[in-house]
């Protein structure tokens, strides 16, 4: 350690790790003679046996088998066993998913057929945590939430983390709605963060973390709202390229363990102060034979709801003609002057009358007048039924050295848009040898690669198809009018786009302003354990997750944003490598005091690569090479990299299967960090108290259990935050000064969390609950700060502000109805979280810190102390003290007010979801609600399309084409009356729905939803066994089925893609949700 | 215990290995960004920057305060009625300082490089900056401004006038330093390299900021703007267009036109009566090139009526106008054919030209006045794309010298269409054009003079805000600038 030249270890903080190191190496000697002493005196006895789901008598393969702590064996394919064992012991079978069994070994007690079962809760349960290390649930002093697989797979979503919904009390996933790969930020227990982008979870596959910051999934545009915005050099839109996460096949996986706090977590470092994600992959299996399974799903999607479009009122600005009455004319004709280049819908009602209107045959006005009247799908008519097939295989098997499976699963994705989907393949494979008594090598692979020729673009610009849907006029027929894409011998140069400039043509949206990727995702690793004896093991691993993506995005010539083309190719390459070393010790004294104890280090390193090559406009129309560029093309790179290096340590002891005390301590050392702050430790500890078996309690109480935690963890920051550099100017030879002041003296984040929790089954373990109450403080966040400008910098980047998170998450679960032949069982999940600014920072004189905003200013999440880090800013109406809306006397709209204020919370106040599940004999139907209440969305569809009159709400007042304001004006002396001012439709809707209104454009967030359906058969094993398989399951599903909510637009459940950042409660040009129905076939041979 | 041994062995080992973090420190330098710059790279940007934000500015503000144009429907507030809001000013000030700050470290550079004509370019990219800052504002903070590397993060308010004696020498210096020895040699989008030229902006700026603070004493503005005049092989100025200060953007991307889409300038905009009729007035050739020709229904069919404007600060909806007024040309700002290049102005020659005539018209010239008067028009005509100036312009009395301060600053008025504030800045010094007012302007259609501080700078700064504020007066919309007084 003293290597380590120039830089200071912070040796002090290391006290703990010798102490840990000592307890188990003064033990060896003694204890191994009082367990060798036992095994001497017992009598062996063979036990063979067979493990079985006790609900379908299928077997059970990896059920692990425990006597005396110490694993003794694990079933084969076929559920069996054949172990040797000390007569008078307890043999212990558990299996993840399923309670656990205790039966004692007597001489006559061999031949067992052992049946588990399924938990509903996760008492007994035996789940993976942090380091892969599988502890029975009781053991635990944190919250765990285990997912097994299947529940995964039941109704099949393109991205596994959509089937976590509703499942796991106290994670929340936000997505943009923004296409088929819909970017997850998965967030467990609040943001601790005032960086929207630190606030995601670790996800951890097999003990190797992945690469799954959301921003790295960004086209390089960080703006949702990019209409007419200026000093934007690339006037693109965000695209949502998906993150890693959704590379993984949903088939691979055995279990995911969400370790929801830092205790659980604190192992993993710096990164798993959010909570962590532990993903385990399915193993080969000892059988007969190969095990080969077959799933096929066959989705199809339409969409979930859509807003409440009107078709009554045509396209126009209340354009009157001499007589007073309403008219429209697509341009100059002899009922009046142009009506049709409005994008506004405040024109004459549809009565079929006769107009003259734009005729898509000689692309101008027609030369008769034309009956006036809606067309219903043209905006519906932009959407298609989409559809998924996922077909995978895998093989899988073993012998008693080696084991193996490897699977293959393919993907097509045709997603609702037009011309959008990807195809994904993914092949993996999982192997484990045991080369020697003492020596086990496991080693996994899995290889992604996705392609898609067209993504689209989200948010609120011209290229956006949300833009356009918006846009669209009752009275325009879409197939029609825009269908022949470009005007008549001016291919790739004019388009049609008849009504307004403003408007682009949505085929050309759809089918040439397109963004394509191909994206390699390989993540491996292998590991070697190697058993010096029972007692101590050591583990080395090391594991790589890589990606790359080639991007390209092409948008053709007469475009509002390109009036001469754009092209742009974007190589993005990750990788990022860990290599651990874990060295353990097992020991347990008198059957009653159990120990294990661990050290071990990690070595992090991560470098990314981005090369940006683009031609902001192009020679020649519709060619998209960069050799085609007018000018030279631009290049523009980026390479990032960090290494963090950690040495942690761990004790678990045990006493009398009644208490646990787990310890744990971690220092990092980061690059990022100044040589004197880059050291820093943390120590968590946690306790779990069997009370039932510590108390006689009641009868009715089964089981009860008490824990107890407390955790640190430290967090780095970004590179290159120490020295001033200046920034790439878009201009050649030139350079702009830094905006943002570097800051020589970071120091490390540090969380820090409390926990407590109850977990008790009553009645024979028929109703199961598990409460949690948690605490959680964050400080010396790494902030950018806003400086005065007159210093020079706009921003600084410096350590403050403190945010608390506390929560309560409740997960009853229950069997009301358990027969032979039928069964129900149901789960609840309730969560809430309160987040809380303590403090921003106490070395600027700062009272407020802008978090993230979007709409050009319209909307922003804005820090303040006391408030939220999701408390959405922007201007509301001006009320009285009686609270009625202040008008204008003299223009009757409604008064501005002059500052910000807050609006609402864009987190909910909680999320629940209502799980339930029945069988009858081989039926199975599963149903799950999910659903939150409170937050609020920001709207800015409904800004637009309100301002346009195009939604239901704007036919108040069609009939005198004035509206009134309901509230009051104020009098010279003070007093109100009642505001009598009428105002003309459009100019009402337009200002009391202004964009920078975030009040009336603002909704509740609240929504329940039918999330999954599935109905599902397993065929009987007779007739299974006449096909030569073992097992056929079919099933119906459904999901996203059915919602509530006052949201008036597609989904509340949305935020803004900001390029790399995903701005909760804002809704910044939305797609609609798809709805998906499925058909599934599982076959096992 | 040989197995404990090892074990302890290499557990050691791997500590030391994963403390191990001597590389660390190179892993963290920036492999992307540089860590110093030459003076000529910080050229373009802070032209670009400038000239893009003030010419949107131009549209958006002092084409509503001084009535060229307004937004249309504008059915309430707006700039045009005067609506000034706390933050109206935070965009010019945030620009102002970005680019300022730029200038600082291009001074730095060119003492770091040995490069002294960039110590030059910055102080004459500083008076242009600064200018436009303190006018808008009054007293800024200057003198202690820009420094947070060197710890100052409360800089101290100066006074306009201690702003504006550090702009004029800082001036002085730079003409001289241009006369000197040494060459540019980067990327320069205004003069493409030609220290000639940046010569003559540099002493036209003199100029400009000489007459703004005329009504003082401090400078004894008239007297120095005579020598300067007096003396062409000392202080060369812009003597036509080819010199002026006019920055060509031909709409191709890093050169991006300063509007994102051509809509967002030709959409929701008319043209004001005020502006309209001056020109009609004059029958100016400038018309066809500043906006389209108004139109009216006759028997059914629209008539195109010539140039006509909406009034600015009128009452209620567009429903009034039994017309549709006059709205800009968008091939001005932003051709239709991308790639034509079109211009920006930062400072005009017609501005130096208007400036002398006043100046003639300070010491009862008025032979010269008339024919400074003349050359400012001609040129003010001419610096457009497509600007000819017809042989009969001064034959109407509307356009021709009529010996008053009057003719020459409406005139000025319409030289300085599209050139940031300084419509405004004139306005508020000279009173001219008289702007017609009515009753739905705000503040009892007293035009405000200034901008209110940043919200930020009070926040951050609180104590050296105070003390400009007690100095100022008021920090409000109505407080009069130094020159003004």
């Amino acid at each position: 350690m003293k290597k380590s030249r120039g830089t200071t270890v912070n040796f002090g903080k290391l006290r703990y790790l010798p102490l840990l190191l000592a307890l188990p190496l003064q033990m060896p000697g003694t204890t191994m003679a009082v367990n060798s002493m036992n095994t001497i005196w017992q009598e062996q006895v063979q036990v063979t046996g067979v493990v079985v789901n006790a609900h379908d008598q299928t077997p059970i393969q990896g059920a692990t088998l425990h006597v005396n702590q110490q694993t003794v064996g694990t079933t084969d394919g076929a559920g069996k066993f054949s172990i040797s064992v000390p007569v008078g012991s307890e043999l212990r079978i558990s299996s993840v998913g399923f309670t656990t069994e205790r039966i004692a070994i007597t001489p006559q007690r061999n031949n067992l057929v052992v049946s588990l079962k399924a938990t509903s809760a996760d008492i007994d349960e035996v789940v993976v945590t942090a380091l892969g290390i599988q502890r029975e649930a009781r053991q635990l002093g944190y919250a765990v939430s285990t997912i097994k697989g299947d529940e995964l797979r039941e109704a099949m979503p393109t991205n596994w983390s959509d089937a976590l919904k509703g499942k796991v009390a106290g994670l929340n996933l936000t997505q943009a709605g923004s296409g088929p790969l819909n970017s997850t930020r998965i967030n467990l227990r609040g943001d601790r963060s005032f960086s929207p982008n630190n606030n995601e979870a670790l996800i951890v596959i097999d003990g190797i973390p992945m690469i799954n910051s959301s921003g790295k999934a960004s086209s390089g545009v960080n703006d949702a709202y990019g209409a007419g915005v200026t000093g934007n050099i690339d006037k693109d839109i965000p695209i949502d390229f998906g993150n890693g996460l959704s590379d993984l096949n949903p088939d691979d996986i055995a279990s995911v363990t969400v370790l929801k706090g830092p205790a659980a977590a604190a192992l993993y470092g710096s990164r798993a102060g959010n909570g962590a994600l532990i993903i385990t992959t399915k193993k080969g299996l000892k059988r007969d034979g190969i095990g080969i399974s077959l799933n096929s799903n066959t989705a199809i999607n339409d969409i979930l709801r859509w807003p409440d479009i009107q078709y009554q009122y045509g396209q126009g600005n209340n354009n009157r003609n001499a007589n007073g009455e309403l008219y429209y004319s697509y341009g100059l004709s002899e009922d009046g002057v142009n009506t049709g280049s409005t994008s506004s819908a405040w024109g004459p009602k549809f009565n079929g009358q006769m107009y003259y209107q734009y005729d898509p045959a000689t692309e101008e006005q027609s030369t008769e007048r034309l009956p006036w009247q809606p067309y219903k799908n043209n905006i519906r008519d932009l959407f298609q039924t989409g559809s998924t097939f996922t077909n995978s295989v895998s093989l899988d098997g073993a012998t008693d050295k080696f084991s193996a499976r490897a699977s293959l699963t393919h993907t097509k994705n045709n997603w609702i848009l037009q011309n959008s989907g990807f195809e994904r393949l993914v092949a993996s494979m999982n192997t484990s040898a045991q080369i020697s008594e003492k020596l086990k090598i496991n080693a996994k692979f899995s290889y992604a690669s996705k392609n898609s020729d067209n993504l689209p673009g989200t948010g609120y610009n011209n290229q956006s198809i949300s833009y356009f849907m918006i846009f669209q006029n009752p009275n325009v027929d879409l197939n029609a009018v825009y269908g022949p894409r470009w005007k008549r011998g001016q291919e790739q140069l004019k388009q049609i786009h008849p009504y307004s400039s403003y408007i682009e043509n949505p085929f050309i949206i759809m089918h040439e302003m397109t963004n394509g990727i191909n994206s390699m995702n390989m993540d491996g690793n292998l590991q070697g354990v190697y058993t010096f004896n029972p007692k101590w093991e050591l583990m080395v691993r090391s594991g790589i997750n890589l990606r790359q993506d080639k991007r390209e995005s092409r948008r053709p010539f007469d475009t509002a944003n390109f009036p001469r083309g754009y092209y742009k190719q974007q190589d993005v390459y990750f990788f990022e490598s860990n290599s651990d070393a874990l060295l353990s010790f097992n020991e347990s004294w008198d059957d009653r005091f159990s120990l294990r104890a661990s050290l071990g280090g990690n070595v992090r390193k991560y470098n990314s690569k981005e090369n940006n090559a683009v031609a902001r406009a192009l020679n020649l129309p519709g060619i998209y090479k960069l050799s085609n560029s007018l000018e030279a093309p631009v290049a523009n790179n980026t390479i990032e990299e960090k290494n963090v290096n950690s040495v942690y340590g761990l004790v678990n002891l045990g006493w009398d299967d009644k208490v646990y005390v787990d310890i744990t301590g971690r220092n990092d050392w980061s690059s990022t960090l100044p040589s004197s702050n880059r050291s820093y430790f943390y120590p968590s500890v946690s306790s779990s108290y069997i009370l039932s078996d510590i108390f006689e309690l009641p009868s009715t109480i089964s089981f009860a259990k008490a824990r107890l935690s407390w955790a640190m963890v430290g967090n780095d920051t970004e590179p290159y935050r120490l020295h001033k550099y200046y920034q790439i100017s878009p201009f050649p030879g030139s350079s702009t000064s830094p905006s943002t002041l570097h800051n020589a003296n970071l120091k490390p984040e540090i969380s820090t969390s409390w926990e407590a929790g109850i977990d008790f089954s009553l009645f024979n373990s028929r109703l199961n609950a598990d409460v949690n109450y948690y605490n959680n403080v964050t400080v010396n966040q790494v902030l950018r700060v806003p400086l005065d400008i007159t210093t020079g910098y706009s921003s600084a980047f410096i350590n403050g502000g403190k945010v608390r998170n506390r929560g309560i998450e409740v997960l009853l679960s229950g069997r009301p109805i358990v027969n032979d032949n039928f069964s129900w069982t149901t789960t609840a999940t309730w969560a809430k979280n309160k987040n809380r600014i303590l403090e921003l920072s106490k070395d600027l004189n700062t009272e407020e810190q802008v978090i993230a905003t979007s709409g050009a200013g319209a909307v922003s999440i804005i820090a303040r102390e006391g408030g939220t880090t999701g408390d959405l800013y922007g201007y509301a109406l001006v009320r009285n003290e009686q609270g009625q809306v202040i008008f204008d006397a003299n223009t009757g709209l409604a008064i501005r007010p002059t500052e910000m204020e807050k609006i609402g919370n864009a987190y909910a106040d909680w999320r629940a979801g209502f799980n339930n599940e029945f069988q009858y004999k081989n039926w199975t139907l599963g149903v799950l609600l999910d659903g939150q209440y409170g937050g609020i969305v920001y709207s800015q569809t409904h800004h637009k399309m309100t301002e346009q009159g195009k939604l239901g709400h704007t036919l108040r007042g069609r009939e005198t084409m004035t509206i009134v304001g309901d509230g009051v004006i104020q009098n010279s002396d003070g007093t109100y009356s009642p505001n009598t001012k009428e105002v003309a439709i459009q100019t009402w809707y337009g200002d009391y729905y202004r964009r920078a209104n975030a009040e009336t454009n603002s909704f509740d967030a609240s929504y329940l939803k039918l999330r999954e359906v599935r109905l599902e058969y397993r065929l009987p094993q007779s007739f299974s066994k006449r096909l030569r398989v073992s097992n056929i399951n079919v099933a119906v599903f459904g999901r996203d089925l059915a919602m509530i909510s006052k949201f008036p637009i597609f989904d509340p459940e949305t935020a803004a893609l900001n390029g790399d950042t995903i701005m909760p409660g804002v809704e910044m040009g939305q797609m609609p949700t798809p709805r998906t129905w499925g058909f599934n076939l599982q076959l096992s041979l | 215990m040989k197995k404990l041994f090892y074990i302890l062995l290499g557990a050691t080992s791997l500590l030391t290995t994963v403390s191990c973090t001597k590389d660390f420190d190179e892993l963290n330098i920036n492999p992307n960004l540089i860590d110093k710059v030459t003076p000529g790279s910080l050229v373009t940007p802070t032209v670009y920057g400038m000239s893009n934000y003030f010419t949107l500015r131009s549209y958006d503000f002092t084409w509503q305060i001084m009535q060229v144009g307004l937004p249309n429907p504008s059915v309430q507030l707006g700039i045009h009625r005067y609506d000034f809001m706390p933050t109206s000013g935070n965009g010019t000030w945030n620009t102002c300082y970005t680019w300022l700050r730029s200038v600082r470290e291009m001074r730095e550079a060119a003492d770091a490089f040995n490069q002294p004509v960039y110590h030059a370019v910055a102080s004459t990219l500083q008076a242009y900056i600064g200018g436009i800052l303190t006018d808008s504002f009054g007293d800024v903070p200057f003198s202690e401004a820009l420094l947070a590397e060197d710890g100052i993060n409360q800089p101290k308010f100066d006074t306009q006038e201690e702003i504006y004696t550090r702009l004029i020498n800082d001036l002085e210096e730079a003409n001289k330093i241009y006369a000197g020895e040494g060459n540019m040699s980067g990327n320069d989008l205004l003069y493409n390299n030609d220290k000639t030229k940046w010569r003559k902006f540099n002493n036209s700026l003199l100029l400009r900021l000489l007459l703004r603070t005329s009504n003082q004493s401090t400078f004894d503005s008239y007297n120095r703007i005579r020598q300067i005049l007096g003396n062409e092989t000392e202080y060369p100025i812009f003597t036509s267009n080819a010199d002026a200060a006019l920055v060509t953007i031909t709409g191709i991307a890093p050169y991006s036109y300063a509007w994102a889409r051509r809509q967002d300038y030709v959409n929701f905009e008319a043209m004001s009566s005020f502006f309209v009729d001056m020109l009609n007035d004059m029958n100016d050739p400038r018309r066809p090139l500043f906006m389209t020709q108004a139109s009216r229904m006759v028997d059914g069919a629209p008539q195109a009526i010539g140039y006509k404007g909406i009034p600015s600060a009128h009452s209620g909806d567009e429903s009034q106008f039994d017309y549709s007024p006059s709205t800009p040309n968008g091939n001005l700002m932003i051709y239709d054919q991308i790639g034509t290049p079109i211009k920006q102005v930062m400072m005009s020659y017609a501005e130096v030209e208007f400036i002398k005539a006043e100046t003639a018209l300070h010491i009862g010239n008025q032979d010269l006045a008339k024919e400074c008067y003349e050359r400012g028009v001609t040129a003010a005509i001419t610096q457009w794309n497509g600007g000819a100036i017809p042989v009969d312009y001064f034959d109407n009395e509307a356009a021709a010298f009529d010996g008053t301060l009057e003719r020459v600053l409406d005139q000025k008025y319409l030289a300085l269409f599209f050139n940031d504030y300084q419509q405004w800045y004139e306005y508020r010094r000279t009173g001219y054009p008289v702007l017609p007012k009515t009753e739905h302007m705000l503040h009892d259609g007293i035009m405000p003079s200034r901008f209110m501080y940043h919200s930020d700078v009070q926040r951050y700064n609180p104590e050296n805000y105070k003390a400009a504020v007690d100095r100022i007066g008021k920090d409000d919309f109505h407080t009069k600038v130094w020159w003004e007084k």
